[in-house]
């Protein structure tokens, strides 16, 4: 992605923008406003600090500041709470299974339409539907399976928001 | 035949000193390389081998290697001396990633550090998931009966001590094995998933244990729980003689060359024409040609030689071997390219067959680290392809390989071979 060669963006295209998920191609405005988002690296990354010094880098390099950041090994009611949409899903147990078997990476990202761009950067949650459709993605290069696929995005601003509390809040971890 | 762990060595020949050679690619052996320099400075990650090429570890003078693995990002390599008969302690040499010490002893050193650490006689065979590792070996203090020795990341009880500690940083054996062999009954052959462990015996069981959230212990109808120890597969119908597994699902063979399937089989490497979410105890695969000669177990595809030719037959999704135009079939397809293949080896989105003529033959997903050990693309001179989708000869002499030594790891590859000198 290259920054510093949008257009403007009008005051009423950025309103707009704030009533649907803006598609994570669009460009924004060096001067949009910041939004924040809840990133996580999970637990098979963490088996390997040369991958998170490097995706840490590849984040900077994107112009997205990370604004906090915390390591917590879930509990399995954590997991669950944080997960609680997907309680009917059949993957419910296997993702508390994996959220739950190490420590991970909570990281609050802040930059403009970071809730977008963090889930390009990262891709869909199929490794290797990735590594063939969308190689240079995040989970292309470092997630291993459909269950193990390495990163967390929030879905939008009002998941955004829930999930920091969560995850920051000292009273839930 | 059956590409079971060989539990008798040949010998080597009287008074003849073995020589070791071993051969790599993929992450971290760069270290190792014949020519390298010193090792990196523990800030940066070791030196990854794009292509095949010899390394050098330091065994001892004249010692032989009896096996090899590698899992995530961690090998290990069971060394042990060659001169006389089976040896009273087997040395293993690990590198690689070991948070969770799968490597078989603690150690916060650099993935280009070797950890060391010594087990009762001889192992026969090594297998490594993502961060555990599983021994098989033999010792002349338990007679006949082989020992799984296990260390490592034990989240999901994945090393079978039946005890709910987070990760066992030496290697003890699965004891609980022992109580559950019958007459004349012993291990035969370990493998690990990415968070699981399978152990096959002699008289044809398949014990499980580990992660089973998607049916990977086939526990039966209704059993997505993890097990701390090990837990009898659920109904084979005839005693099974070889298995595979690398991710979430496991192949088994029966005596009669029939495949079996269970795990997760998502993308339809089940072989049953369907995507199924989690088969949670074994199902018959149809695959027409018979019998099933070897398996391998690719994460998101399967695949298995079969019929008097050997042909591979691949199923599932990813690289295929079937060019980049293929990359997804719900029924069984051969690979008429390689020819009658002898050997298959399989992980997460990459696969390696051993053709007739003693060539190794690589393809598969995401070239990180070398992993497909192909520098080179012979449809994009001189750049490292990303994913190579037809199996592509690697450059090894064939007199380099011995298929007992070969260990095919997330991005580690590792093939070994001893040789005797008079």
């Amino acid at each position: 992605m290259v920054l510093g060669q949008r257009p403007a963006v009008t005051t009423a295209m950025r309103h707009a923008r704030r009533s649907y998920v803006i598609p994570a191609s669009a460009q924004t405005s060096d001067d949009s406003p910041d939004e924040a988002t809840l990133a996580i690296l999970k637990p098979d990354l963490l088996a390997n600090p040369f991958t998170v010094a490097s995706i840490l880098d590849e984040i900077h390099s994107h112009n997205i500041t990370i604004s906090r950041r915390k390591q917590v090994h879930w509990t399995w009611a954590q997991a669950g709470e944080f997960y609680s949409e997907h309680r009917e899903r059949f993957f419910y147990q296997r993702l508390l299974g994996y959220m739950t078997s190490g420590p991970i990476l909570a990281l609050e990202l802040r930059a403009p339409q970071v809730i977008a761009r963090w889930r390009q950067l990262i891709g869909s949650t199929h490794p290797a539907r990735m590594r063939i459709n969308n190689p240079t993605c995040l989970r292309a290069k470092w997630g291993l399976t459909d269950t193990r696929n390495s990163f967390h995005g929030s879905d939008s601003s009002e998941s955004a928001a829930r999930e920091i509390a969560f995850v920051f809040s000292s009273l839930k971890t | 035949m059956i590409t079971l762990a060989r539990l008798d060595l040949p010998r080597l020949r009287p008074h003849a000193r073995a020589l070791a050679t071993l051969t790599a690619w993929g992450a971290y052996v760069g270290a190792f390389a014949d020519g390298a320099s010193s090792p990196p400075p523990p800030r940066l990650e070791p030196a990854s081998l794009d292509a095949p090429a010899r390394i050098t570890l330091p065994l001892a003078d004249g010692a032989r290697i009896y096996a090899v693995g590698a899992g995530v990002r961690h090998a290990l390599v069971a060394a042990a001396d060659g001169a006389g008969g089976a040896p009273a302690r087997t040395q293993l040499l690990g590198f690689g990633l070991n948070r969770r010490g799968q490597l078989g002893a603690a150690s916060t050193a650099p993935p280009a550090a070797l950890v060391r650490s010594t087990v009762p006689g001889r192992v026969v065979q090594i297998a490594c998931g993502r961060e555990h590792s599983a021994l098989l070996t033999r010792s002349p203090a338990r007679g006949r009966r082989a020992a799984v020795m296990t260390c490592g990341a034990n989240a999901h009880g994945q090393l079978g001590y039946a005890t709910a500690e987070p990760f066992g940083d030496c290697w003890r054996p699965v004891a609980a094995l022992d109580r559950l062999m019958l007459a004349g009954e012993t291990a035969a052959k370990v493998q690990c998933g990415l968070d699981h462990t399978l152990v096959l015996t002699t008289r044809g069981r398949v014990f499980a244990m580990g992660w089973g959230a998607d049916g990977q212990l086939g526990a039966g109808p209704g059993a997505t729980g993890d097990a701390a120890g090990p837990v009898l597969v659920h109904g084979l119908p005839r005693p099974v003689v070889d298995i595979a597994a690398s991710t979430d699902f496991a192949l088994a063979v029966d005596a009669a060359g029939a495949l079996y399937y269970w795990g997760n089989a998502e993308y339809g490497q089940a072989m049953t024409g369907a995507r199924i979410d989690q088969v949670l105890a074994p199902i018959r695969a149809r695959l027409a040609p018979a019998p099933v000669v070897a398996i391998a177990a690719a994460g998101t595809l399967a695949l298995a030689v079969a019929g008097a030719d050997r042909s591979l037959y691949v199923c599932g999704y990813g690289a295929l071997g079937l060019g980049p135009e293929r990359t997804a079939t719900l029924e069984p397809l051969s690979i008429p390219a390689l020819g009658a293949v002898s050997r298959i080896w399989a992980t997460t989105d990459r696969c390696l067959a051993l053709d007739a003529a003693g060539r190794l033959h690589s393809w598969g997903l995401a070239n990180a680290a070398g992993r497909l050990g192909l520098a080179s693309d012979p449809a994009h001179e001189g750049a490292l392809p990303a994913n190579v989708f037809a199996p592509q000869p690697l450059p090894i002499d064939p007199g380099d390989i011995d298929p007992d030594l070969v260990a095919l790891g997330n991005d580690i590859a590792l093939v070994a071979k001893n040789s005797a000198v008079d």
